[in-house]
């Protein structure tokens, strides 16, 4: 049975004694009895306070936790929660996923509500949201795409991260995408985290993937995969790459696999690493390391991985049949100024690879779900200040939305204390008028009701995760993911 | 048939011991082996030293989140260890984002995170891949003579730490350092976490229209 969504006015006073001793409540605490003390705890006995969050990943999830006080109803478009927890980190990365544990917790919580499966700017608009509830956090994240804009772009064979990611951890809109696993040679552009992601997964045994959450789709195209070489190709140079060391440390030890780069890529780089910061500092030595070949060449290394510097792609270039890819024309760079400000500038020199399948990693991009919320487009985000969107009282952004897709799973999650923070003090300023009464959820899941929306409780999820564990099992998986949005919705109201 | 392994680990239980006990885990968990936990014997010795004997059985089998696996065992483990000698605790101070001083004692042999966790201290956002070397959010600074009293660093840990926020010479990740009565009174000081306020385009990343 759900939640009822709205919670009695509270008694805060005295220390929170539904505290329970596990990791999601004892570290999320009650930010705003620690800030600002009893002044504003007595408000609350005036009014319920309800809040909403769209996007039900790590963001959202944070701003619950800040305030155990407030009613807060999160609206996800999935059936199913966690956002990229579940389908950005890699398979073969279960640890990271962990942090699930600590938003279930938070989800648990009972002035926590989840709907999944509405989309808002689709189902309900912000405005809607605005009318039902005293403050609404946008915490949508990045679902687009940074295009390259050049031709050959829509080729097969070509393939943005986001969707390659998308298609081997089962995100519903990727289940169709097919790739073509079928040449030699493999380019990736790009050189940050989701890069290495993808041609760790192209070049893991399947061995390895055999035992993780990957989807069983997925598993069986990269058991036929004819692709045995990967580059990692960016414009800039070795002392620019954004990747960080973890990642790294794993493309080097990846069995089966050997590093094969340009030393010449490397000249001046061993001369400057006395200056560099010691995470560059080490970064950049590991990466030395396995361009010099020092790195120990493993027993029936078949597959090679490698960075390819200081180049950007100019076209790709269909083969004979013009529909699919052959290879990809780049600019040969050199660069301006040095450290984190170097600039790539083309030197008119053009090289040619060839190459059955271009993954382009240069980035996301946030979208404008509703035409009433501003949107920067050129950058990409929401306006704010501080989490604070600029029209009119009681309207946050959070994460990704907010900054610009980069950072990880850490930084976002404070990025979104920040916004919670701002929540707070605007509620203790009177900018937002709690004294006013809001309808919250009640209001919100009549119309999507009489728009026949079927929304998703975090305990029909539950149901969902059940059943996706329990397949898994019987395969000797974590979890066979549900691929299908019709099937995860016939599972959650079974 | 499956093939079955012991190891049997003896020494003090101390953070030399624990951090080859986690090695061992870690190592075992990232070859996909499942680890089960077979405390063997805890034995006194009339003195000051304590020794511990712990052995870890291996099976090959298919498994899932082996790293949750040993740390659950791990904590396990040292709440066992901490019923036989709850008289040896260990006073730990810690200095919050706000200033604040927080005083507890704790049992040898629990890490800085099981700390954090197990006594429900008010820091937001500690401990978000559960102690298993997959973020920083653990991060913690201590005194200098502290630090270098500590336990060896890994290239795991220091892997992590290098993404942490406010990074010092004296920083350690909380989940990977174990308590000794040679570290009694200690204080650390949990960093900031204050994410960057600039634009969105951070440095490090590309800059391009």
């Amino acid at each position: 049975p759900n939640k009822s969504a709205k919670s009695p006015p509270r008694y805060c006073g005295g220390p929170p004694s539904n505290r329970k001793s596990q990791l999601g409540l004892a570290l999320f605490l009650n930010l705003l009895s620690r800030s600002f003390g009893n002044s504003v705890h007595r408000s609350w006995r005036l009014s319920d306070y309800c809040s909403t969050e769209v996007g039900a990943s790590h963001t959202g999830r944070s701003h619950c936790q800040s305030r155990l006080d407030i009613q807060v109803d999160l609206f996800e478009r999935l059936p199913v929660p966690f956002g990229l927890v579940r389908f950005g980190v890699a398979p073969d990365h279960p640890e990271v996923k962990n942090v699930i544990n600590t938003f279930t917790q938070t989800a648990l919580h009972e002035r926590c509500n989840f709907f999944g499966n509405v989309g808002v700017g689709k189902d309900v608009s912000v405005a809607e949201l605005r009318q039902a509830y005293h403050a609404v956090v946008l915490s949508y994240g990045a679902e687009g795409n940074r295009r390259l804009g050049i031709p050959g772009e829509d080729l097969r064979g070509v393939y943005s991260a986001k969707d390659f990611v998308g298609w081997y951890n089962g995100l519903p809109g990727n289940k169709e995408l097919r790739p073509d696993l079928s040449s030699e040679t493999a380019v990736v552009l790009g050189q940050g985290n989701v890069a290495l992601d993808v041609a760790r997964i192209l070049l893991s045994p399947l061995d390895i993937l055999k035992k993780t959450d990957i989807t069983q789709p997925s598993l069986e195209a990269l058991a036929e995969s004819q692709v045995q070489r990967v580059l990692i190709v960016g414009r800039r140079g070795p002392l620019q790459v954004a990747c960080t060391i973890k990642e790294l440390r794993e493309m080097v030890n990846l069995p089966g696999t050997m590093p094969d780069m340009v030393t010449t890529d490397f000249e001046g780089v061993a001369s400057v690493l006395k200056d560099l910061s010691r995470p560059r500092k080490r970064l950049t030595e590991l990466l030395l390391k396995a361009a010099q070949g020092a790195a120990s060449r493993q027993a029936g290394a078949s597959r090679q991985w490698g960075f390819h510097f200081l180049r950007s792609p100019l076209e790709i270039l269909p083969a004979d049949d013009l529909t699919s890819t052959a290879g990809i024309r780049l600019a040969v760079n050199v660069l301006e100024g040095s450290h984190e400000g170097a600039r790539a500038v083309p030197t008119g020199e053009v090289e040619e690879l060839k190459c059955g399948m271009v993954i382009s990693s240069i980035g996301y991009r946030s979208l404008c779900i509703d035409p009433a919320v501003p949107f920067d487009h050129h950058k990409a985000i929401i306006p704010n200040t501080v989490g604070r969107v600029q029209t009119g009282a009681g309207l946050y952004c959070s994460g990704w939305v907010k900054r610009g897709p980069t950072g990880v799973i850490a930084t976002t999650m404070n990025d979104s204390f920040d916004t919670a923070r701002s929540l707070l003090q605007d509620i203790e300023a009177g900018v937002i008028d709690v004294y006013s009464v809001k309808p919250g959820s009640r209001a919100v899941l009549s119309s999507l009701d009489s728009r026949g929306v079927k929304w998703v409780s975090f305990s029909d999820w539950e149901k969902i995760d059940k059943e996706e564990v329990r397949r898994g099992q019987r395969v000797g998986r974590p979890r066979e993911k549900i691929l299908d949005v019709a099937e995860m919705l016939r599972v959650a109201h079974s | 048939m499956n093939k079955q392994y012991y190891i049997c680990v003896w020494g003090h239980c101390d953070s030399g011991t624990k951090t080859l006990f986690r090695f061992l885990s870690l190592k075992m968990s990232s070859a996909c082996i499942r680890r089960t936990l077979v405390a063997v014997s805890q034995s006194f010795i009339p003195s000051s030293c304590n020794f511990l004997a712990f052995g870890l059985h291996f099976s090959p089998s298919p498994a899932a989140r082996d790293r949750q696996t040993a740390y659950t065992n791990n904590r396990r483990f040292s709440s066992f260890t901490r019923i036989l000698r709850s008289e040896n605790k260990v006073t730990v101070n810690f200095i919050n984002r706000d200033g604040q001083k927080i005083t507890v004692k704790a049992a040898p042999g629990d890490s800085l995170l099981d700390v954090v966790i197990e006594q429900n201290l008010d820091i937001d956002g500690f401990g978000a891949c559960e102690g298993t070397l997959a973020c920083s959010t653990c991060h913690l600074i201590f005194e200098e003579d502290v630090y270098n009293k500590l336990g060896p660093i890994t290239d795991e840990e220091m892997d992590m730490l290098d993404l942490a926020y406010g990074l010092t010479d004296t920083s350690r990740l909380g989940c990977q350092i174990c308590l000794t009565k040679s570290l009694e009174g200690i204080t650390v000081r949990v960093p900031d976490s204050a994410v960057d306020i600039r634009q969105p385009t951070d440095a490090g990343t590309s800059s391009s229209a």
